[in-house]
Order: structure tokens, then sequence, then C-alpha cells
């Protein structure tokens, strides 16, 4: 049995649901869960948790309301030096990928980042990620070490555990005298519009379609298929299409009955918010573009030849 | 104002191809300067116009570094100091010991700036790794900076929002590919790079233990199983079928 130690992750009073994934993970090594939480008014969420966690450890401060590695690595150095844990788990996320090298570098345990998969083989623990900008998965061995730390890539461990009734512990915290980091406030992006969400159809386009003006070839495909425009990180950044048409971790999750990928590569940020799309189809001139991993159908190609031959035959009915 | 900008070279992603026998990947493709190593460095430059000051760029790499280190000098590097390994991967812990190993010995550090990860390995711990070795804090994944005096504030990318925060010098900043355009150097700029001073330095001089972290076991591309069928060469027959599967599926 190993000691997993999980750090909670929450946001504006909502616990993130990377936070159940890492509980999630006493199912592929068999272990305890101690999940910390640090914030300010957490009780409710700390209950909820408990409901899938062996134990909670529960610190609550003012200082801690929002996430900021300096205080946060305060909080949960003493912790981790009672605990001991085998694995200490957090996020691929914005807060995890800035804590979990810090830890690692602290109590020099080794580190794995992204994962998706996790196992204990012959007594050493092996994790997967993928690598080359999604292309490859490579399979990782951790040197012997009484600690191990890795962070979890979102959406992937999604295989539910039984319910537990864990006991919330509470423990005091107290800042330390100067710190040089401060947060300000969250900046939210105004939106209005399409709600892509709600769509059937939809017609997505990434960096591939190269410009604005050729943001029309798409939307003549949509309009031809019944369904809207939307688009990766990069064609939103671009302002060429708006906000609230951005599909993915830092845009929108979407389940339409079709999603067509038009010039996306399938960085695991955009994937997390489509694959469940019932039906997938991609189309991208890189044969080894990690959308294929995802897609039902795929067509190696250019999007200037095969979208214009899409929208033909369906006018021609 | 010094400015220590960690740069990185990687295989060029785009144009790895896979062996189809093993699904290992055939390595035999052009090395580069990352992506966001660019970005690292442009927003390095666009500070020193404002405040003054040196740009050191620190690389570490077994093999071929030569084109990144001209590169990113052309862009606006002062100086380099590249550290030599013997090639091999080299586990990201023992590369922030080094590069934090080189900042210590600049000594006038003031601000170091990091990609947020790169494009081959994703590890994303670089940059959280010097900081703590050199008991600075860090920002990360930041896509607009500002720098009044000896504080930054930064807007940090969340996976649902946005998020501002300050921070004092030293620190160590690392960036996402929206917080710049980087500059394609000029034909005189890529010529006066030669004459920038580089050091290079010996890993093994270094004093670190290499034995930590992590070992690659294998690196495959994974296999596909959701996909039904794929189409190479004639769009005419794909898009033929695809609409005839979306007549099936009862979508159109
Ligand atoms: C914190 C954070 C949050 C993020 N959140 C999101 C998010 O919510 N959503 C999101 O999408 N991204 C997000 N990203 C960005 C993500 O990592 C990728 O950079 C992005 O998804 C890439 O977009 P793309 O696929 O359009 O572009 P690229 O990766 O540049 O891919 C373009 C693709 O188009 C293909 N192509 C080019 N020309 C043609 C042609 N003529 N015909 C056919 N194919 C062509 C290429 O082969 C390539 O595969 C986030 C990143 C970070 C750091």
């Amino acid at each position: 049995m190993k000691k997993i130690l999980v750090v909670a992750e929450h946001r504006k009073g909502e616990i993130r649901p990377v936070t159940f994934e890492m509980l999630n993970l006493s199912s592929s090594i068999p272990g305890e869960t101690t999940c910390v939480i640090l914030g300010k008014d957490i009780g409710g969420m700390a209950e909820e948790i408990s409901k899938k966690a062996d134990r909670v450890i529960m610190v609550q401060h003012d200082s801690l309301e929002n996430f900021n590695s300096e205080l946060y690595w305060v909080a949960l150095e003493e912790i981790i030096k009672e605990e001991n844990p085998d694995i200490i788990a957090l996020g691929h996320t914005a807060m995890g990928m800035e804590l979990a090298p810090f830890i690692s570098e602290r109590i020099d345990a080794p580190l794995a980042t992204d994962i998706v998969k996790i196992e204990e083989v012959n007594g050493k623990i092996h994790v997967h990620k993928y690598v080359f900008s999604n292309k490859i998965l490579a399979e990782l061995e951790l040197r012997d070490s009484d600690t191990y730390v890795i962070t979890i890539r979102q959406g992937e461990f999604k295989e539910e555990i039984d319910d537990k009734n864990g006991e919330i512990e509470e423990r005091s915290f107290t800042p330390p005298g100067s710190i040089s980091k401060r947060f300000i406030e969250y900046v939210e992006p105004e939106e209005v519009g399409v709600d892509i969400s709600k769509a059937d159809i939809i017609v997505s386009v990434g960096r591939g379609i190269e410009d604005e003006g050729n943001i029309e070839l798409a939307e003549e495909l949509a309009e031809a298929l019944n369904g809207v425009v939307a688009g990766s990180r990069p064609v939103i950044d671009s302002g060429w299409l708006p906000k609230e048409r951005q599909v993915g971790i830092s845009g929108k999750t979407v389940k339409p009955k079709l999603y067509l990928a038009l010039g996306i590569s399938g960085a695991f940020q955009h994937i997390v918010g489509m694959k469940d799309s019932e039906l997938i189809i991609a189309i991208n001139r890189d044969p080894e573009a990690p959308i294929f991993q995802v897609a039902h159908y795929g067509v190696v190609g250019d999007i200037f030849d095969v979208v214009p031959e899409l929208i033909e035959r369906l006018k021609k009915g | 104002m010094h400015i220590a900008v960690g740069v990185k070279q990687v295989y060029d992603v785009d144009q790895i191809k896979i062996d189809p026998r093993t699904l290992e990947p055939v390595y035999d493709v052009p090395l580069k300067l990352d992506d966001l190593s660019r970005n690292a460095l442009e927003e390095a430059i666009r500070i020193k116009e404002i405040t003054g000051g040196k740009i050191t760029v620190i690389i570490l790499n077994g093999v071929k570094i030569g084109e990144a280190v001209k590169e990113a000098l052309a862009m606006g590097g002062d100086e380099a100091k590249i550290i030599l390994s013997e090639g091999g991967f080299l586990d990201t812990a023992i590369t922030a010991s080094a590069i934090a190993e080189v900042i210590k010995s600049l000594k006038d550090v003031d601000l170091v700036i990091f990609g947020h990860a790169s494009v081959d390995t994703y590890t994303g711990q670089t940059g959280p790794r010097v900081a703590e070795i050199l008991g600075v804090p860090v920002v990360t994944q930041v896509r607009e900076l500002r720098v009044n005096d000896d504080v930054l504030t930064a807007i940090r990318d969340l996976e649902d929002s946005l998020e501002e925060v300050e921070i004092k010098l030293p620190c160590v900043i690392t960036v996402t590919n929206e917080i710049n355009e980087p500059r394609l150097p000029s034909l005189s700029q890529i010529l006066g790079a030669r004459k920038k001073p580089v050091e290079e330095l010996e890993l093994s001089d270094l004093g670190i233990d290499l034995e930590r972290g992590i070992e690659i076991l294998h690196n495959r591309a994974p296999r596909v199983e959701r996909l039904k069928r794929i189409y190479r060469d004639d769009t005419d027959i794909a898009a033929r079928e695809i609409i005839s599967e979306l007549k099936k599926e009862g979508i159109i």
C-alpha cells in the first residue's frame, strides 16, 4: 500500500475536476489517499473531497485564498515532512506545474510531469507521458526514491473509485513575515454570442487555416452542414474568431454529434475540450499529427483541397 | 538590468516521422532553437530596450549547439554560456542545477526568463527548479509582462481564466507563446553575432549529481485505436466517403 498525497486544486469556491482525477490514482497504484486542501472558507469543499479520499488535511488562512506558489509551499512543507508520502500528486495545471518542480527540488524526489498512466512494475514506478508535440508516448522509469512527485494530465484518470468517507483534520498555518509574490486579481475574458457547447455540429479551425480571410471557407462548410464555427487558441488569440468560440482547456468543452477539425494539430489543451464528441473527423496534412489519435476518420491532406470538395458535394446534396 | 535567458535546442518535431514497424521516432530531422525559447529571448530583448543592461544566453546540450547559439545572439543576446554534456538524455533536475550554477557564477542576474515548456519533452520543470535553487520566486506561464523598477506585473495563464500577479526582482519567469512575436534577425545582426563572447563550460565540471530523476525506457508512437479509416491520397474519395458516412450517421 502506497501513501499518496494529493494536493487539491480549487478556484473561486469550486473544486477543480483534476482533484478527483488524482484521487482516482488509487485505482492505478494500490494506496491510501490523503488530500491536502489549502485555502480560505474551504470547509464545504473539504467535506466534498472526503467522500473520495481516505483522509483530508485542511489548512485555512486568509493568505491562502488564492494560489501563490510561495505561500503554498510553506504550508505544504510541514505536512509533507510529517506525512512522508510515497507519492505526491498534483495536476498538470497552472498551479501544479508551478509547484511540483519546486517540491521535487526541495525534497530531492524524482518528478514526472504530465503523466497519463502510472503503474508499479517489479517494485519500480513506471509512468507514461507524451513527448514530441504529443506524437510519441514515452514510458519512463523513476529512479528509486522514498518519495516521488507526479503531475497528471487532466481528463486521463477518469476511472472512478468507490466512495470513501475520509476524516477531515484541520491544521494551522502562519504565513512568513515577508513574501515577494502577490496575487492581484483574476482577469476574466468577456463572453457574449454563440454558445458552442450547445451546438450539434462544429467545424473547428486551427492555425492551418493560415489567414483570417480563410475563416470564410470554414463558415461556408459550417453553413452547408448546419453547424457553427469554432477554433483552437491561436486562432482566437489572433482575433480571427471571438473568445467564446475557443475549444479546449482554456476555452469551452464541447460534445457535439460531429466535430470536424481543420488544420488543428491536437495539443492536449485542445483535445481535453473535444475528445468526447460523438464523431471526430480530422483533416491535417501532417500524417503524424496527434489529432489523428482521437479522430474516428482522418484525412491526410490540405484543407484547401478537401474543404472545397466537401462543400461542393454537400451543396449537390 | 542583467537578464539571463535559458534556451533549448530541440528536434524540429513538426518534421519527425515514425517508423511504422517499430513505432519509434526517426530522428534524422534538423535541430532548431525551441519556439518558446525564442519568446523568452524576445521578451528579454524588449525589457532591455526599456531598462538597458545585458542579456546572457544559457544553453545546455550534447550536440551541435552552434546554430542555436548563433541565432540567439543574432536576435539580441549579448553573450552566451554553453554547457557541454556528453549527450544522451538528462533529467530536467540536472539541467536546472547546471543552469542555476551558471547563473550563480554570473553574480548580478536580476531576472531569469525561460519558455514555460519545450516542445520535445514538455516537462515544464526547468524554470521553477532554477528558482528554487536560486532561492527566488517564480511565475510560470506568463503571457503579459510589465516592469516597474524592481517589481514585475505578470498576467498568467490559468486554465479557465487569467490571473494578475506581482513579483519582486530577482525572480524567474516562464513565458507562453502569446507573450510576443519573436523577431527575425537581420543579416547584419547575424554577422554581428559572430563577434559576441561565447564561453564553453563542461557539465562534469559543475559539481552536479548526474544520477537523478528519471530514465527513459522507450519512446513509441501511441497505437491508435479509435481511427476507423484514414485517407491519405485521394481527396476526392475522402470527401465522398465522409459525406456518405455523415448521411449514415444521420448527421446530414
Ligand atoms: C495554459 C495553456 C492553455 C491552453 N489552452 C488551449 C485551449 O483551450 N485550446 C487550444 O486549442 N489550445 C490551447 N493551448 C495552446 C495549445 O498548446 C496549442 O498551442 C494549440 O492548441 C495549437 O493550435 P493549432 O492546432 O491550431 O496550431 P498548430 O499546433 O500550429 O497546428 C496547426 C496544424 O495545422 C496543420 N496544417 C497547416 N496547414 C495545413 C493545411 N493547409 N492543410 C491541412 N493541415 C494544415 C499542421 O500540420 C498542424 O498540425 C493552451 C496552451 C497553454 C500553455
